[in-house]
């Protein structure tokens, strides 16, 4: 029996083949593995395609909410400009501010301050102005945004105490859900500063050249959802053209 | 030589012409398939640099967009530089960069490749800012602002080619700037 068997084990024929079969093997194989590298590559190529598309099109959101921030600012700019052009500091009755704030404006400018100073004080009540009209259209327009203010500005703008930032801040999201994609943006207000003249009674006001936007932008932050890697191997077919996860 | 050596000499047969004919018939076949595998991955990993090379290209120039002040300036300092060109519609610009089959300049006389289309288009903006206000100082300069669309697509020159655009990316882009540039 034993000695039969090694016979067969001598019998060289068909070894050639065997060897050739294998090497087809070795190859499919080869060949198969550098195909399927080349589709993950190819599938990764089109997905950070598809991030960086993603991002443009959240920054899109951020660009245009900026552009909102501004038009609605600009018309807090052409507001503040009335107000001293209309000369309403000298009204008791109802403008733009409250009534004590408007008192407190009306006796300040025409009792307290000196007239070589009067030009600096409308200056600070430009200022302020600006900052009322803003805030009250802002809390209208983004009711859902944080939005950090000092309640007594109005007042410390005035009496020229220093005054806190004004900040808003916006969250927007793209492909909401468990990988969502996000933008965090904080801008802080900046009121234009109008040097005024006040020269026979009539009042004129030229823009600070130092600066130029009515908003800075305090943070920008893109950010991604966070998720937990499974150490689980999942296979998958990637002939299929449905995405998997990112 | 002896009769016992004779004999198994004679065990040795050659391959019949048939035998070697078919055999050589079947490793063409099996090659040919395997050097198929090998050939179509590449060409999906060519394909794949082409569209990440694309995706960049296309990212470089939004980014550029984005730093510049306005479509005039997108339009007119940007991409004023060679292998460029330009046209000025009623909203914005539309622009043109060139490249050959490795997303280089074209060398002169050679056709391009790849183009990289840039459309710039102010979609809204911001009445302009007066520097001044009241009747004793002249209004003159002007603060600008406005929205502007940025629309990025990367591909192929020839509009036929069956692959066409590789990268599209769009966005916007907030600006201010002082039209005096003081």
């Amino acid at each position: 029996m034993i000695v039969r068997r090694y016979r067969c084990f001598n019998n060289k024929q068909g070894a050639s083949s065997v060897l050739i079969i294998l090497m087809m093997v070795v190859l499919v194989v080869f060949g198969l593995a550098a195909l399927t590298t080349s589709m993950a590559a190819m599938r990764l190529a089109e997905k950070s395609n598809e991030w960086t598309k993603e991002y443009y099109l959240l920054e899109e959101k951020a660009e245009n909410s900026l552009f909102h921030l501004d038009s609605i600012l600009y018309d807090a700019e052409i507001e503040s400009i009335n107000y001293i052009e209309k000369k309403l500091y000298l009204k008791t009755g109802q403008t733009l501010f409250p009534d004590n704030i408007q008192e407190m404006i009306y006796k300040s400018f025409n009792f307290h301050i000196p007239a070589a100073a009067g030009g600096e004080y409308l200056s600070r009540v430009m200022k302020a102005a600006f900052y009322k009209s803003a805030i009250d259209s802002l809390l209208d327009e983004y009711p859902m945004a944080e939005f950090n203010y000092s309640g007594g500005y109005l007042r410390q703008i005035l009496e020229d105490e220093g005054f806190g930032d004004v900040t808003l801040g916006f969250v927007f999201s793209e492909n909401e859900g468990e990988f969502s994609k996000n933008v965090d943006v904080v801008v802080k207000l900046q009121a234009p500063w109008y040097n005024i003249t006040i020269e026979n009674g009539s009042v004129s006001g030229n823009r600070a050249k130092s600066q130029l936007k009515r908003y800075e932008i305090i943070t920008w932050r893109e950010w991604q959802s966070n998720f937990d890697y499974s150490d689980q191997i999942e296979f998958e077919d990637i002939f299929d053209d449905v995405p998997s996860k990112p | 030589m002896s009769i016992r050596k004779y004999l198994t000499l004679n065990k040795n047969k050659g391959f019949t012409l048939v035998e070697v004919i078919i055999s050589i018939g079947f490793l063409c076949i099996a090659c040919g398939i395997i050097i198929q595998l090998f050939i179509a991955s590449g060409e999906v990993r060519s394909r794949m640099a082409l569209k990440e090379m694309a995706s960049v290209k296309a990212s470089n120039a939004i980014e550029a967009c984005r730093i510049s002040d306005s479509p005039a300036d997108v339009g007119l300092n940007i991409f004023n530089k060679l292998y460029t060109d330009y046209e000025k519609t009623d909203s914005g610009y539309i622009i043109r960069e060139y490249f050959n089959e490795e997303w280089m300049a074209p060398q002169e006389g050679k056709a391009p490749v790849f183009t990289v289309r840039i459309e710039i288009s102010e979609s809204q903006n911001i009445p302009d800012t007066k520097e001044s206000f009241g009747d004793t100082v002249a209004k003159e300069s002007v603060i600008v602002s406005g929205l502007y669309d940025i629309k990025v697509t990367a591909g192929y020159v020839d509009a036929g080619h069956e692959d066409g655009i590789l990268a599209e990316f769009a966005t916007a882009r907030h600006y201010i700037f002082r039209e005096n540039g003081e």
